[in-house]
C-alpha cells in the first residue's frame, strides 16, 4: 500500500475509534499497533514494550509530572481564592470587572502552573459560581475561564513547551521566555473582548452594591494584604526556578523537581496543610493529570513511530517542502493543519506528532523556531476550547454541569478569535515573542 | 525484484553531518550499482531513538544502522571499550586498530549478536574549558566537567574533576552560566554547538588524543542473508567507499574545529606524550580497572588494544 | 462531551462483583505506590541539585533513578486513572444514542482499549523477561540492571488490563 493511502486509512480509523468513545490515548496506541503489525508482522508486538518504555522513560519528560505536581500544590492551597479576592477588589468597579479579574487571576495562576486544564480548574472553581451569582451571563462566565485557562501553556512554565523542546531539540528555557510576552498580549486581548462583551450586554458591575462594598472594605483591605503576603512565597519560588531555567543554571527537570518540592513545602508551612488528607489530594490531583498527559504523549510517540515506519511522515513532509509557495502561504497552510488537528487531539499529542516534521520545513523557510513554538502553542490553545476534544471545556463541564454546551461554545468562540488575532499580530511583529529571549539569553543561541 | 533496506541513524539528515553523508554515500553507490537494491535512510532518530537502534537491528526491525557502538554497552559491556579513554590515540592508529585482534574481538560480539560491520568509523574529540587548558591530569582538578561516556566520567573524577551529566545540547548554556567549567565531546559537536563562544582553551586531538568513539555502519544478519551475492558485493563495496570517505573527513573535522576555535580567539593546544601517558596511568587505575572487573574478557580487550603499534 | 465513562456502581453480588471490588482496591493501592514514587523522584532531583550545586560534587545515580521512579509512577497510576474516568475520551456520539446501539458502541470502544492494554502488557513483560534473562544494564556510569526499572511498568500495564476488564464488567452488569 502506498504511504498516502495508508496515511488516510490510519487517520480515518483513528477518528472512528475516537468517535465511538475509546479514550484518546488507547485509540492512538491501538491504531498505531494495528498499522505496525499489518505492515511489519506480529514481531512488532513482541518488541512493543521496549519502544513504549523508551518513549516514556526520558529525563526530559520527567519534568512534566513534576511541573504538574508543583501546580497541584499551589492549586490545593487557598492561593487561587486569595488571588481572586485581591483582584476582585481592585477591578470590581469596571464594567465586567469580575470577569476581567478572572482573566488576570488565570494569567497569574498560569505563571504558577504548566498546564491549561489545571489553570481553568483552579480559577474556575471559584470564578464561575461567583460570576453567575453576580449576574454574568453563563457564556461570559464559562468563556473567560475556558479561554483564560489556555494561558497555562503559553505563560511559562509550560508542559507543551517542554514537549516541543524535547521533540525538536530546542532550548526549553528559551521557549519558556518566548511565551511570556505573547501570553500577556493574549491576556490583554481577552480582557479587551470581555470589557466589550460586558458593555454590549449592559455592563456587569452591578450586584456588588456600594453599601455592601463599603462594609467589606475594611475586611477586604486587611484580607487582601494577608492574601498577597501568602501568595508571594509561591510567586517567588516559581520566579526563582524560572530564573534558574532561563539562566541555564538548571535543566527543566531540575527546576521542576526543586519547584515541586518547594511548593509542597510552602503549602505545608504557609497554609498549614500538614495532615495526610490535603497532601493526599495534592498527590492524587497531580497523579491524575500527569498520568493522563504522559500516557497520551507515550501513545502519540508510538503513533508518530508508526507514521514514520510506514513512510507517511516523510511523504507528507516531502510534499509540504516541495510546495513552491510563498513562505507566508506555507505558514497559513501549516496553521490550518494545526487548527484542524487541535480540534481532535490534545496539544501534547499534536506537538509530538507534528513538531519534528514541521520544524525542518519552518527553519528552511527562514522562520524562527522559537517564534514558531509560540504560534503553534496559541494555535493549540484554540484546540483546548473547541469540540470535540477540548480539555478546558471538559473542566468547565465538570465545574458547572448545568451550563449548556452551546452557551460554553458561544461564550468561548470570541476568545478563539482573539487567539487568531494574536497569531496574526505575532506574524506582523515577531519581536513580541523574540525580544525577551534575545534580551535575556542573547540573540540566537 | 527491488529490495529496500531501511537504514536508521540519529544524526541530522541532509545537513552535511559526516555520519549522515557516509550513509547517503552508500545509498548512492548501491543505487548506481544497479543490483535491485535500495537504501531508504531514516535520519535524525526519525524511526528509532538513538538508544533503541541496536535492539531494533538485532531483531530485524530495521535493516541497517549507523551507531555509536557504546550506546549498546548496556547489552554488551564489551562495547564500552570503543569509547574508552586513550585506547585509540590518533587517526592513523585507528586505521591499524581496525584490522587488529582487538577489533576482531569486538566484531565477534557484534557477529554473535546477529549483525555485521559494513564500514568502520572512528570519530575523534577533545576537551574545552573556560578555566584552564586541559592537558595534564592535574589541570582538571576542581573543574566541573561534562564528559561523553561513563569511562571518561570515571577517569576525570579520579583525576579530581567534578562530573555533571547532561546531553551535549545543554553544554552551551551550562558553560555560559558557569555550571560547567569544561566539557569533553566530539570535534563535530564542539563546532555545531558553538562551544567556542564560551571557552578560553581547546585541547584538540592531535598525535595524542584521549577521546575516540567507534561509530560503524551495521547490517543485521537477517537482512544480509536475504540479499543475493550481487547485492552483497555491491553493499560491501559501498561500505568500503564510505569507510574511506569517513576516514578522510574525520581528520578534516578535527582541523575544522581547531580552525574555528582559533578564529574565535580560543587558545588551541594539544596533549604531549607525557600528558597522554599520565592520563593513561589514571585510566588504568580507574576506568580500565572497572572495565576489566565487570567484563569477562575485559582485561584481554584492553591488552589487545594497547598492543597495537 | 465529557470525560470517559463515569464511575458506576459495581454490581454488589457474585463473582464479578467481587472481582470489580477487588480490582478497585488494587488500583487504589497501586495509585498510592505511584504517588510515593512520584514524591521519591522529586526528592532525588532535589538531592541531585543539592549535591551538584551546593556541595559541588559529582552526581551519578540521580538522573536515572528519577527517570525510572517517575516512569514507574505514571504506569502504576494508570489503572486508578482509568477507574476514575481520567483518560480523556470523546463520548458525544455514544451519549447521543440509546439502548442496544449505545451499549454496543461502548463495548466496542472498551474492547479496543482493552486490546491495546493487553498488547502493552505482553510487550512490557516480554521486555522485562529479556532484560532479566540477558542481564541487560543501562550502560551509564551508574549502570544498574535494567529489569527493576521495567518491572513496575509491566505490573502497571497488567493492572491496567485487569482494571479495564473490571470497567467492562461494571458497564455490562
Ligand atoms: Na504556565
Ligand atoms: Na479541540
Amino acid at each position: 500500500m502506498d504511504p498516502v493511502t495508508s496515511g488516510i486509512l490510519v487517520v480515518v480509523v483513528l477518528l472512528i475509534l475516537m468517535a465511538i468513545g475509546t479514550p484518546i490515548a488507547f485509540a492512538l496506541g491501538a491504531v498505531s499497533l494495528g498499522a505496525l503489525v499489518l505492515d511489519r508482522g506480529i514481531g512488532e508486538l513482541v518488541y512493543f514494550g521496549e519502544t513504549f518504555f523508551g518513549n516514556v522513560a526520558s529525563f526530559g519528560f520527567v519534568a512534566i509530572p513534576m511541573f504538574i505536581l508543583m501546580g497541584a500544590a499551589v492549586a490545593s492551597s487557598p492561593t487561587g481564592r486569595d488571588l481572586y479576592r485581591s483582584l476582585d477588589l481592585w477591578m470590581g468597579k469596571l464594567p465586567g470587572g469580575l470577569a476581567i479579574s478572572n482573566i488576570a487571576a488565570c494569567s497569574i495562576f498560569a505563571a504558577l502552573s504548566g498546564s491549561s486544564p489545571a489553570t481553568s480548574a483552579a480559577i474556575g472553581k471559584l470564578g464561575i459560581p461567583e460570576m453567575r451569582k453576580r449576574g454574568y451571563p453563563d457564556g461570559v462566565a464559562a468563556g473567560c475561564i475556558a479561554a483564560g485557562g489556555t494561558l497555562g501553556i503559553l505563560i511559562p512554565p509550560s508542559v507543551t513547551m517542554i514537549v516541543y523542546g524535547i521533540s525538536t531539540e530546542t532550548s526549553i528555557g528559551r521557549l519558556f521566555i518566548a511565551g511570556a510576552m505573547p501570553g500577556l498580549m493574549l491576556a490583554a486581548l481577552f480582557m479587551v473582548w470581555t470589557l466589550l462583551a460586558c458593555k454590549l450586554a449592559g455592563g456587569y458591575n452591578s450586584p456588588n452594591p456600594v453599601a455592601q462594598a463599603a462594609a467589606q472594605i475594611k475586611e477586604n483591605v486587611e484580607g487582601n494584604l494577608k492574601a498577597l503576603v501568602r501568595v508571594l512565597p509561591f510567586l517567588l519560588v516559581v520566579m526563582g526556578i524560572l530564573f534558574a531555567l532561563y539562566g541555564g543554571v538548571a535543566t527543566p527537570s531540575e527546576a521542576a523537581g526543586v519547584g515541586a518540592f518547594l511548593c509542597l513545602v510552602l503549602a505545608i508551612v504557609v497554609y498549614r496543610m500538614w495532615q495526610a488528607k490535603p497532601i493526599g489530594i495534592i498527590m492524587r490531583d497531580a497523579l491524575r493529570e500527569s498520568v493522563m498527559i504522559m500516557l497520551i504523549i507515550a501513545t502519540a510517540e508510538i503513533f508518530a513511530f508508526a507514521l514514520s515506519s510506514l513512510f507517511i511522515t516523510q511523504t507528507v513532509a516531502g510534499a509540504i517542502a516541495d510546495m513552491e509557495v510563498n513562505r507566508w502561504v506555507l505558514m497559513g497552510v501549516i496553521n490550518l493543519f494545526l487548527l484542524v488537528a487541535g480540534f481532535f487531539l490534545p496539544p501534547v499529542a499534536v506537538i509530538v506528532m507534528a513538531a519534528p516534521i514541521l520544524l525542518p520545513i519552518i527553519v528552511a523557510a527562514n522562520f524562527d523556531p522559537y517564534w514558531f513554538a509560540v504560534i503553534l502553542t496559541i494555535n493549540l490553545e484554540i484546540g483546548l476550547i473547541t469540540p470535540p476534544v477540548g480539555l478546558n471545556l471538559f473542566i468547565i463541564k465538570g465545574i458547572a454541569p448545568d451550563i449548556a454546551l452551546r452557551d460554553i461554545l458561544l461564550g468561548s468562540l470570541p476568545y478563539a478569535l482573539c487567539m487568531i488575532l494574536g497569531i496574526l499580530l505575532l506574524c506582523f511583529f515577531p519581536q513580541i515573542a523574540l525580544w525577551l529571549p534575545d534580551l535575556i539569553m542573547g540573540a540566537g543561541s | 525484484a527491488e529490495t529496500t533496506l531501511r537504514v536508521s541513524h540519529q544524526f541530522p539528515g541532509g545537513k552535511g553531518d559526516v555520519r549522515d553523508e557516509m550513509v547517503q554515500l552508500m545509498a548512492r553507490e548501491v543505487k548506481a550499482a544497479d543490483v535491485g537494491l535500495e537504501l531508504q535512510v531514516y535520519p535524525g532518530q526519525s524511526l528509532f531513538k538513538a538508544k533503541e537502534q541496536w535492539g531494533a537491528l538485532v531483531r530485524g526491525r530495521v535493516d541497517m544502522i549507523s551507531l555509536p557502538l557504546d550506546y549498546a554497552s548496556g547489552r554488551h559491556p564489551e562495547f564500552s571499550a570503543t569509547l574508552m579513554p586513550g585506547l585509540v590515540r590518533n587517526h592513523e592508529r585507528a586505521q591499524r586498530l581496525n584490522d587488529s585482534e582487538f577489533m576482531g574481538m569486538i566484531k565477534k560480539v557484534i557477529n554473535d549478536a546477529g549483525a555485521r560491520v559494513l564500514a568502520d568509523a572512528w570519530l575523534a574529540g577533545g576537551f574545552a574549558s573556560n578555566k584552564q587548558c586541559i592537558t595534564s591530569p592535574d589541570t582538571v582538578k576542581g573543574q566541573t566537567m561534562r564528559a561523553a561516556g561513563p569511562a571518561f566520567d570515571e577517569m576525570l573524577a579520579t583525576a579530581g574533576a567534578s562530573i555533571a551529566s547532561m546531553p551535549s545540547s545543554e553544554i552551551y548554556t551550562a558553560m555560559q552560566t558557569g555550571v560547567l567549567d569544561g566539557a569533553n565531546t566530539s570535534s563535530g559537536s564542539f563546532v555545531s554547538y558553538r562551544i567556542y563562544e564560551q571557552v578560553t582553551c581547546l585541547t584538540a586531538p592531535g598525535e595524542n588524543a584521549l577521546w575516540f568513539m567507534y561509530e560503524p555502519v551495521l547490517i543485521s544478519d537477517r537482512s544480509w542473508n536475504s540479499l543475493n551475492a550481487e547485492q552483497q558485493a555491491a553493499l560491501t563495496e559501498a561500505g568500503q567507499k564510505a569507510e574511506a570517505y569517513f576516514a578522510k573527513e574525520a581528520a578534516g573535522l578535527d582541523q575544522k574545529m581547531a580552525d574555528v576555535f582559533s578564529e574565535n580567539g580560543v587558545e588551541v593546544v594539544q596533549m604531549s606524550q607525557e600528558n597522554y601517558e599520565a592520563w593513561l596511568n589514571i585510566a588504568k587505575e580507574s576506568s580500565y580497572k572497572t572495565f576489566a572487573e565487570n567484563v569477562p574478557n575485559g582485561q584481554a580487550l584492553i591488552d589487545a588494544a594497547l598492543a597495537v603499534e | 462531551m465529557s470525560q470517559s465513562s463515569s464511575y458506576r456502581r459495581a454490581s454488589e453480588r457474585g463473582v464479578f462483583g467481587g472481582y470489580i471490588r477487588c480490582m478497585d482496591a488494587v488500583s487504589v493501592a497501586a495509585a498510592i505506590v505511584a504517588g510515593a514514587l512520584l514524591a521519591l523522584g522529586v526528592l532525588s532531583v532535589v538531592h541531585m541539585v543539592f549535591v551538584r550545586y551546593v556541595l559541588g560534587e559529582s552526581t551519578v545515580w540521580q538522573t536515572e533513578f528519577t527517570t525510572f521512579a517517575i516512569t514507574a509512577s505514571m504506569l502504576l497510576g494508570t489503572p486508578y486513572v482509568l477507574k476514575t474516568g481520567g483518560h480523556v475520551a470523546v463520548t458525544v456520539l455514544p451519549d447521543a444514542l440509546r439502548g442496544f446501539p449505545k451499549r454496543l458502541m461502548r463495548l466496542s470502544a472498551s474492547l479496543v482499549g482493552l486490546a491495546f492494554c493487553l498488547a502493552l502488557t505482553y510487550g512490557c513483560w516480554y521486555y522485562l523477561y529479556e532484560a532479566y534473562a540477558f542481564d541487560w544494564t543501562t550502560g551509564t556510569v551508574w549502570n544498574p540492571p535494567l529489569w527493576p526499572a521495567i518491572l513496575p511498568v509491566a505490573v502497571g500495564a497488567a493492572l491496567l488490563s485487569l482494571q479495564y476488564v473490571a470497567e467492562i464488567l461494571r458497564g455490562e452488569l
